[in-house]
């Protein structure tokens, strides 16, 4: 078997024949350093890439936690809403008990709507506007049908058909069925 | 029917209201024949032709058909209006208040001031009369003066029919 040569030439052209078994010798070494070259890379690279991702995830939680306090104040906001809302409808329900109530002992006796409707408290409930519709419609349900008039000139609508005009039953039943479609809860 | 049953401190509150606003009612031995409602009035009441909503001549432009009241007859107060919406129901004008055998007869209350009609009353088979007092209750008091007030005026009109089964 002969021996096998490879050649190099330097820089200078000088050619240089090496038999080729004695680059067999040296390569481990160059694999060695290589390796190692190329683990020190990916190890900076990983560490640069951690170190990005460690950033981010503290961005993120930082994000989630303005998120959270966010959430937090909307939901507080909401419930301040809510409980501004209640005491909104307790104020307006014990204005309208009291106007109601002023309003029986005044005029109860009476028959004729001129003496009732034209009373201060009734036109003052009027006055009161949609915010006094479920209260109204409360009354309606135990067949009041003093409220009729107070409803329509709030709503500026009138649900009693002629054939439900017979009685204060079926125009309760009519003005009740206007509150379900819409929207109140009776 | 029974009067409507109370206990003594619902009664005595009861009067107590009524008295506050029909004075004479203190020298009348009257009773409480209802719970309050106001699905019919006194005019309903004393019509006797089945009480489903209050009559009176309410104006339509504000009323719409909250109220019944004869087709064709005016939207007016007044006690002939009230006296001509009656005819139709086959009442006539008589002179007194004195119970009639077979006849019933009704009473108009007018204010002095305003001649307006405020008030209407029947008298049941018994003698004794029977008042629906606005959207309170319906009681029955010996005579008609009982319920006279500020707030009702006098009585100006009787009328009568003859006197049918329903009371």
């Amino acid at each position: 078997m002969s021996a096998r040569y490879k050649l190099t030439k330097s820089p200078e052209g000088i050619l240089t024949a090496k038999e080729a078994w004695l680059d067999e010798l040296e390569k481990p070494e160059k694999v060695e350093r290589e390796r190692e070259k190329e683990i020190q890379e990916y190890t900076r690279r990983l560490a640069e890439l951690s170190a990005r991702r460690l950033a981010e995830i503290a961005a993120l939680k930082a994000q989630a936690r303005r998120l959270g306090e966010h959430a937090m104040r909307l939901q507080e906001a909401q419930e301040e809403v809510e409980r501004q809302a209640k005491e909104a409808s307790r104020v307006i329900e014990e204005q309208f008990v009291s106007l109601a109530q002023q309003w029986r002992m005044e005029t109860g006796f009476h028959s004729s709507p001129s003496a009732k409707f034209l009373h201060p408290a009734y036109l003052e409930i009027i006055g009161m506007g949609k915010s006094v519709i479920p209260f109204l419609l409360g009354e309606v349900k135990k067949l009041s049908g003093n409220w009729f008039l107070a409803l329509r000139a709030i709503t500026r609508q009138d649900p009693v058909a002629p054939e439900d005009a017979e009685s204060v039953r079926t125009m309760a039943e009519a003005w009740l069925r206007w509150g379900k479609n819409n929207g109140y809860e009776v | 029917m029974p009067p409507l049953l109370l206990s003594q401190s619902e009664k005595h509150a009861i009067h107590q209201l009524l008295e506050r606003f029909f004075p004479n009612l203190t020298l009348d031995n009257y009773e409480i024949w209802s719970e309050c409602t106001d699905e019919y009035n006194c005019i309903a009441y004393a019509g006797n032709m089945g009480c489903k909503k209050p009559w009176w001549p309410a104006d339509p432009r504000y009323s719409a058909r909250d109220y019944y009241w004869p087709e064709c007859m005016p939207f007016v107060d007044s006690v002939e209006n009230f006296i001509r919406a009656f005819q139709l129901f086959g009442y006539e004008t008589c002179s007194g208040p004195e119970y009639e055998d077979g006849f019933e007869k009704v009473a108009i209350y007018e204010d002095q001031t305003t001649k307006e009609t405020r008030h209407m009353a029947r008298q049941l088979s018994n003698g004794i009369w029977t008042s629906k007092l606005g959207d309170w209750w319906d009681i029955q008091h010996q005579t008609l003066e009982a319920v006279e007030s500020s707030h009702y005026g006098v009585v100006v009109q009787i009328m009568k029919r003859p006197r049918k089964g329903l009371e």
